[in-house]
């Protein structure tokens, strides 16, 4: 009945200090993601978006709540997953000039995951399947005996993709594949991971801090502020009718290039304040030491994520009847 | 954002004609900076903008005259204030740095010390612009003056503090406040609000914008988005490969870019309404150390033709005041 690949229920992670605080990056985040669609994860820095990538590929263990892949428990740390499990998700991450190991050609890196996710590869069908990964992601077969220093920062994110789907997995995450890429490369590779999307009817787990970007990639667009979820709705309902506070005051900060853009901004909202720290969340609302709609009851009690219409939930105290 | 370009009347603060610059790297000549042409009159906000390795940054370094060691000019002037930049004595230079012209940088973390107290960071730089005999007591108001106009009301707190103690909006901020405490003429903004989140990058772009409204200071702001430039500059550069392809009254610009360039970057901007992204830009940026004779652009445009090749393409009003380097412009789109 659960059409949903991935189900995460009220994911904690908590990193411990010295002298007994604590950084809770992730605190209490629930997500769901269905075959072949695109969720895109939004928040500023510091807002423990990574951190729920690193915990769902295994990197971290979780500190609490549970993380369902396919119907299977999935919460323990990445060393205790079986290779299948392993081989399912796999990651993207930001930065390819030090993702790609700079001493190991493109052929080497690419046959790392191959060779520990399908064993047994004769040396033959190991150079074809190589071929065959550069060619999904159109990129020219005389790569492979190059080192990423010859490439560009396009295509090395290409051969970050390629190196994930060299395990044959069937959700990504995508950990800001695209903001270290000047625009122009940028929307070379969110194309083609469209593309490899249809084809290969694989989910993405998109996470960034470009809003903008994800009206053109996401099918839902979840926001995270201080490790909490504000709001999630599916992309035209969450551009259309932004609710929650935060994410109005996000819309409105983005710099845009079109008049039509410009009259997407929920009425004009100043950003003010910045985000505090994670060790040190304020009680109550996270957001509440910026929300211009602040009220009592914000300062003191944590609100729950409540349905506004189908699809579309808030995590505030404002009453949003339709 | 008509304000801009209004103030015609004024001189020239800064004038960049037809600047070229190459850089020597082991016995190979980088041509960089090829025929840049700036024009920057008081309370202006002018930007610069294209995709990283144009050239946006060396222009700034151009102005200032502080490129580096193996940068050589090749031609064009830069004058600031009616005064030769190249051709100024020691002294004469000095004075264009520590009352004209001042810069603030994409990192505020790394523009700052980490070891000093922002106060006396704050009083070297004041000290460097103001006469040498100021009484500390004047500098420090200064400092908490400029500190007040840039929204950092504790100022006291702030110089107490070192850079690790603040916020990166807020060394942003103490970063503008150093560059305008002395009465400054002219902000050369190197993207400012890069490396901030974007509720504090909106911020931080409208203090620059209210500080060019408030006092007669002009900025150049440099960056590499489209929308950044779109929201906080009244007249546009657009740059490629080292030249300016097309410039003019930013609203005019944004609604009808005419280079070739323009118009397929503009279609590779994400856009809130959702339109489809277009697929990038073909090929890569020519090499700069051998790079076309004809337009620069040329080997990249699905518009290109045989005179594109061969000869720089002449800059061409199309409109009043907006300019393009293209043979076809206005035929194209």
């Amino acid at each position: 009945m659960d059409d949903n690949i991935l189900r995460i229920d009220n994911l904690k992670k908590y990193f411990p200090l010295k002298g007994g605080l604590v950084v809770k990056a992730v605190d209490g985040v629930s997500l769901r993601l269905a075959a072949g669609e695109t969720l895109g994860l939004v928040g500023e820095s510091g807002s423990g978006k990574s951190t729920i990538a690193y915990v769902l590929i295994g990197m971290y263990e979780a500190t609490d709540g549970r993380i369902i892949y396919k119907g299977e428990d999935i919460s323990r740390g990445g060393l205790r997953r079986t290779l299948k499990q392993k081989s399912e998700m796999q990651i993207v991450f930001q930065d390819p000039g030090s993702s790609l190991n700079p001493k190991r050609t493109i052929r080497q890196s690419l046959a790392v995951p191959l060779a520990v996710h399908s064993k047994n590869t004769p040396g033959k069908d190991l150079d074809k399947k190589i071929e065959g990964l550069l060619d999904e992601v159109e990129l020219p077969l005389d790569f492979a005996g190059k080192y990423p220093s010859a490439l560009g920062g396009g295509e090395r994110q290409l051969v970050s993709v390629a190196r994930a789907l060299a395990a044959n997995p069937s959700l990504i995450i995508l950990d800001e594949p695209t903001s270290a890429l000047d625009v122009s490369i940028q929307a070379k590779v969110i194309s083609k991971l469209i593309d490899l999307q249809h084809e290969k009817s694989l989910s993405y787990l998109f996470i960034t801090h470009d809003l903008s970007l994800m009206r053109n990639v996401a099918d839902r667009v979840a926001i995270l502020y201080l490790g909490r979820l504000c709001e999630q709705a599916p992309a035209p309902e969450f551009f259309q009718n932004p609710l929650h506070p935060y994410t109005q005051m996000l819309l409105s900060s983005i710099p845009v290039v079109t008049p039509e853009e410009e009259s997407m901004k929920p009425a004009r909202i100043r950003s003010s304040g910045e985000i505090p720290s994670p060790v040190n969340v304020p009680p109550g609302c996270a957001f509440h030491l910026r929300c211009r709609n602040k009220m009592p009851i914000c300062e003191t009690e944590r609100p729950l994520m409540k349905t506004v219409t189908e699809g579309h939930e808030v995590c505030c105290h404002l009453d949003f009847e339709r | 954002m008509t304000r801009d370009g209004e103030n015609g009347m004024n001189d020239p603060l800064l004038e960049l004609s037809d600047m070229s610059v190459s850089f020597d790297v082991y016995g190979r000549k980088y041509h960089v900076l090829d025929g840049i042409s700036l024009t920057v009159r008081k309370g202006e906000r002018i930007g610069l903008v294209g995709e990283s390795g144009c050239g946006k940054t060396s222009t700034l370094k151009a102005i200032l005259r502080v490129l580096p060691r193996n940068a050589v000019i090749n031609g064009g002037t830069v004058s600031f204030s009616g005064k030769d930049v190249y051709k100024m004595s020691g002294r004469e230079l000095d004075n264009m740095r520590r009352l004209g012209a001042g810069m603030i940088f994409q990192d505020p973390s790394s523009a700052l010390n980490p070891v000093f107290t922002i106060e006396s960071q704050f009083l070297t730089a004041l000290r460097y612009s103001l006469p040498p005999n100021t009484p500390k007591h004047e500098l420090y108001e200064k400092a908490a003056r400029a500190l007040e106009s840039v929204m950092l009301p504790d100022s006291g707190r702030i110089m107490k503090s070192y850079p690790y103690q603040l916020s990166g909006g807020m060394k942003q901020r103490v970063c503008i406040a150093m560059t305008i405490a002395a009465g400054r003429e002219l902000m050369l903004a190197d993207e400012p609000g890069t490396s901030l989140d974007v509720t504090i990058q909106d911020q931080i772009l409208r203090l620059i914008n209210q500080l060019v409204l408030d006092g007669n200071i002009a900025v150049i702001m440099v960056s590499h988005s489209l929308g950044v430039i779109r929201e906080s500059t009244g007249y546009v550069n657009i740059m490629y490969a080292g030249t300016v392809v097309e410039s003019g009254n930013t609203e005019e610009v944004f609604k009808n870019p005419a280079h070739p360039y323009t118009v397929a970057l503009m279609a590779c901007v994400p856009k809130l309404t959702g339109e489809d992204l277009s697929k990038g830009i073909p090929g890569r940026v020519p090499d700069y150390s051998r790079p076309p004779s004809g337009c620069r652009f040329s080997s990249r445009c699905k518009f290109a033709k045989e005179i594109c090749l061969g000869t720089k393409p002449p800059r061409i009003e199309i409109a009043p005041n907006h300019f393009v380097s293209c043979y076809f412009a206005g035929e194209v789109i």
